[in-house]
């Protein structure tokens, strides 16, 4: 799979970067090499926003049509053809599931910030 | 002396900790031979320690292999220049990626000392770092700081300071049991050679680094011979496996000292904002939105449109309560215009009165010099205003953003995402804008952008367009076109114009596709208030030295020249209106300004009998924009006279579109580098500016058509202005032909930009055309 092809959410395993040599190099300096692992955050017809190991990195379609990868939880999306042009989506289960994590870590955040009041109250 | 100097990743906060460390009181150059720039100064707190400390800021690389000039510099920095101490500064919120750099660092000779940067982030999400394991581990001195909030300094500097006089031999952090050996019995054969920073070297000879084995191709033989005796066989995914080795070496042993308190969330807040940022169909209306309200908050004559909607709050400092309550920006205008003008100048005229000095010393200072300065220093406050709006949405993250949304739109005119972020820097003052296209890898991109940059109106052609708007147009219209709308609609002509230009530019002049990019998007951060201020005070300080100096001079030289006539006797005295002006017409100014008039006859804001006066504000515009509100006041043009609306819109645009003022252009030249592209940027400059001036008011006198300032000029300019539209259909018309034809677009100008880099960029395009074609066809690959 390409990157370009990556959809929200999804956790990626790289398999091989193809670009010419001077870009391959920035990409690893950016901790985008084979082997690793990094998420897609947004997919815009190409163009992706990809979270790696704390930091996010934007690249253009071109150079992501160049990157190959594996999805490594393919079990949240779907593919469905339309016109010969093939989609791949979040499945609807995949879609509450992360929005219940979503829930959760807001109401972890917003905990953990009371905590904190109080025990600056306490001081 | 000890010498030091900062590394580490872009956006790591090195700038703030410079800042904060050298009190601000910075040395900014260039490096000899590339244009980085190159800060320096000294610690501030010179008591603490017995020896000065120095202090090279290092521009932010990712790593030290030699490709861009920054890593260049800042590799031939700590190895040839070899400061006492290298402080690498990482981000704690990105510990693995920025200790990569730190394992490169760690491998010169040279003392480190670790400094953890954005520690005041980590405790608010209740995370914490094992400080001491995380030295034991890289056996270097590990500060935590926090740049920001100016915690954790003078630890810093002690640390600096007892390291300072230790000697380092470098360490390699890559542990695998074969390659390492390889790489340290390398390194002590290039030690006996006494190569600097021998372990550094080894290491990337035995990557087999391009640029390194250029330069030490001596030692290829060595190298080759200790992978012979350690059994390495695999040599051409050397560089992948070792790669890959430190960062395995940083996920396992050094990442652990990280402690966080929850999960990581897939998302956070910053990710959750950027999915509303940078959408399709959001992304564009709330940029625009965000601009329209900062411009509405800095110099809208009727905040928010108030006004126009029938609320009548009353405005401070005057008599003539207009509709409207003014923003802030205007309310402090009004406010230095009575301090400057009203009072100030009253009491100096009074009081030179009262001394009697000669008539012309009087006329000097206070209706040459001061009449003029004043003028301009009354747009102090909005410019301060912009800058800060301007700096706000540079320092939060949101521009990277912005370069994003833009990225797909402008592939049309040739340039990428990463060319929005100078120009809209450009809004505050065009010279860091154009430094700030440094950035642009892409010579063809670079020059595109430095050609549209006066179309992004600077601070300074904001006193223009006020002066002109409420002064002439707001007169002439009886109030329906406000000041503030004028200047309104000016930015949103600058911005149009750039589209159009662009796209002309790109298509029949400079062809080329756009380079990709790949760009890092920093974390959402609230602005700090100290580098604001700080960005505000030099602004105010620019503004203020250029108004004492070059406008003051520039006002006593036009002084000069309006008040003398060519035999050296001041200029009669007439009668006008029951009063005694001086008759303008017979000075020096006046031959020199009618000698150049007929120049610009078709623009129409030269044909009246005073025409000349514009063309001399104009003229003096080349030194600073702010002077042509200077010189319109003190030539007495700036009331609503001698001028018809489209001929000042005329005038506007002009001065909007021409050269910006000499320093802007020294910077274009700098950094366009070739002698060539620079004069391509000027003759693009000139023309554009003449066509549109000319277009816009052929179109524009259509509008006087029936009142008694429509005369042959109008006619001709308006049969001009529809042949000019017609042509620009037609061009269009047969470049779109010729590309379903011949495959490729029209060529007018034959203007070719030999770029190094266009072969790769077409290379790419072709590898991901290929690509797509092998596999089925996606959404997302057309």
């Amino acid at each position: 799979m390409l990157l370009s092809q990556a959809v929200e959410h999804e956790e990626l395993l790289i398999d091989s970067v193809n670009t010419d040599y001077r870009h391959k190099r920035h990409l690893e300096n950016l901790s985008i090499l084979s082997g690793e692992t990094i998420t897609c955050l947004y997919n815009r017809s190409g163009d992706v926003v990809v979270k790696v190991k704390d930091g996010r990195i934007a690249i253009n379609r071109e150079f992501a049509r160049l990157i190959e990868v594996t999805s490594l939880n393919p079990q949240y999306y779907t593919e469905s053809v339309k016109n010969g042009i093939v989609k791949r989506k979040l499945t609807k289960a995949a879609k509450e599931m992360f929005k219940e994590e979503d829930k959760k870590y807001r109401q972890e955040e917003k905990m953990r910030k009371k905590e904190l009041k109080r025990k600056g109250e306490k001081r | 002396m000890i010498s030091v100097a900062l590394c580490g990743n872009p956006n790591c906060g090195k700038t703030t900790l410079f800042n904060n460390l050298t009190g601000s009181k910075a040395h900014v150059g260039n490096w000899p031979g590339v244009t980085v720039e190159k800060k320096e100064g000294i610690y501030k707190r010179k008591k603490d320690f017995p020896e000065e400390i120095s202090i090279v800021d290092l521009p932010g690389i990712y790593s030290l292999s030699p490709y861009t000039p920054e890593e260049i510099v800042s590799r031939n920095y700590i190895i040839d220049s070899r400061p006492d101490v290298v402080i690498n500064i990482v981000d704690s919120t990105n510990l693995s990626r920025n200790l990569y750099l730190t394992s490169q660092v760690l491998e010169m000779d040279v003392p480190v000392v670790v400094a953890l940067n954005f520690m005041d982030v980590i405790e608010k999400r209740g995370d914490s770092i094992d400080i001491k394991a995380l030295s034991e581990k890289l056996g270097v001195p590990v500060v935590p700081i926090s740049a920001l909030k100016s915690n954790g300094m003078k630890e810093l500097m002690k640390a600096v300071y007892s390291v300072a006089k230790t000697k380092r031999e470098g360490t390699l952090l890559y542990k695998d049991g074969k390659i390492d050996q390889a790489i340290l019995s390398l390194s002590s054969k290039l030690r006996e050679e006494e190569i600097a920073s021998p372990l550094f070297i080894a290491n990337k000879l035995i990557e087999n680094d391009e640029a390194v084995l250029a330069q030490y191709s001596d030692y290829e033989e060595m190298r080759d011979k200790i992978l012979d005796d350690n059994n390495i066989q695999d040599r051409s995914q050397l560089e992948n496996t070792i790669t890959d080795g430190i960062y395995n070496y940083i996920d396992e042993n050094l990442y652990p000292v990280y402690h966080k308190s929850i999960n990581a969330p897939k998302r956070s807040f910053s990710d959750r904002v950027d999915k509303i940022l940078t959408n399709r169909f959001l992304g564009l209306p709330i940029f625009a939105l965000v601009m329209f309200l900062i411009f509405c908050l800095v110099f809208n004559t009727d905040f928010l449109f108030m006004g126009a909607m029938g609320l009548q709050p009353i405005r401070p400092f005057f008599e003539d309560a207009e509709p409207g309550m003014p923003s802030l920006g205007i309310v402090l205008q009004d406010l230095l215009d009575w301090l400057l003008n009203g009072l100030l100048l009253d009491s100096i005229s009074t009081g030179l009165a009262s001394i009697n000095s000669p008539a012309w010393l009087t006329s000097l200072l206070c209706d040459g010099i001061l009449a003029s300065v004043f003028a301009v220093v009354t747009f102090l406050p909005l410019i301060v205003l912009l800058e800060l709006f301007i700096q706000i949405l540079e320092n939060s993250g949101y521009m990277a953003r912005v370069a994003f949304t833009f990225d797909r739109l402008l592939r049309r005119f040739g340039i990428s995402g990463k060319c929005v972020v100078p120009l809209i820097s450009c809004f505050g003052c065009a010279v860091p804008g154009i430094m700030g296209t440094r950035t642009i890898d892409s010579k063809r991109e670079r020059v595109l952008t430095i050609s549209l940059t006066p179309f992004f109106a600077c601070g300074a052609k904001l006193p223009i367009f006020l002066g002109i708007g409420t002064s002439i147009i707001q007169e002439i219209s009886g109030g329906v076109l406000q000041g503030g709308v004028v200047a309104f609609i000016m930015y949103f002509v600058g911005i149009i114009g750039a589209i159009i230009a662009g796209f002309f530019s790109n298509e029949f002049i400079i062809q080329g596709k756009s380079s990709p990019f790949i760009m890092e998007f920093p974390p959402y951060m609230v602005p700090q208030a100290k580098s604001v201020g700080l960005a505000m005070w030099q602004e105010t300080k620019r503004f203020l030295t250029r108004a004492g100096t070059i406008i003051a001079l520039m006002s006593a030289l036009l002084w000069f020249l309006q008040t003398f006539t060519w035999s050296w006797e001041m200029v009669p005295m007439i009668e006008v209106n029951g009063e005694e002006v001086a008759d303008i017409s017979s000075s020096i100014l006046a031959s020199i300004g009618s000698f150049i008039q007929p120049v610009f006859y078709p623009l129409g804001f030269a044909h009246a009998a005073d025409g000349w006066k514009y063309v001399v504000s104009a003229i003096t515009g080349l030194v600073a924009k702010e002077q042509v509100v200077g010189t319109m006041e003190s030539l007495n043009i700036l009331n609503a006279t001698s001028i018809t609306i489209p001929a000042a819109f005329s005038f506007l645009i002009f001065n909007l579109y021409t050269f910006p003022c000499v320093a802007a252009m020294s910077a274009a030249k700098a950094e366009l580098g070739e002698k060539r592209n620079f004069r391509y940027v000027m003759i693009f400059w000139l023309v554009s500016s003449y066509v549109v001036s000319a277009f816009a008011y052929g179109v524009g006198s259509l509008s006087l058509i029936g009142t008694s300032a429509f005369g042959t000029l109008e006619l001709v300019m308006s049969i001009i202005a529809a042949v000019i539209l017609v042509s620009l259909i037609t061009l269009l018309i047969l470049n779109y032909l010729s590309i379903k034809k011949k495959n490729h677009p029209l060529r007018l100008i034959k203007f070719n930009i030999e770029d190094k880099d266009a072969e790769f960029i077409e290379n790419i395009y072709a590898a991901s055309r290929k690509v797509t074609k092998k596999k089925v066809r996606h959404s997302c690959c057309n």
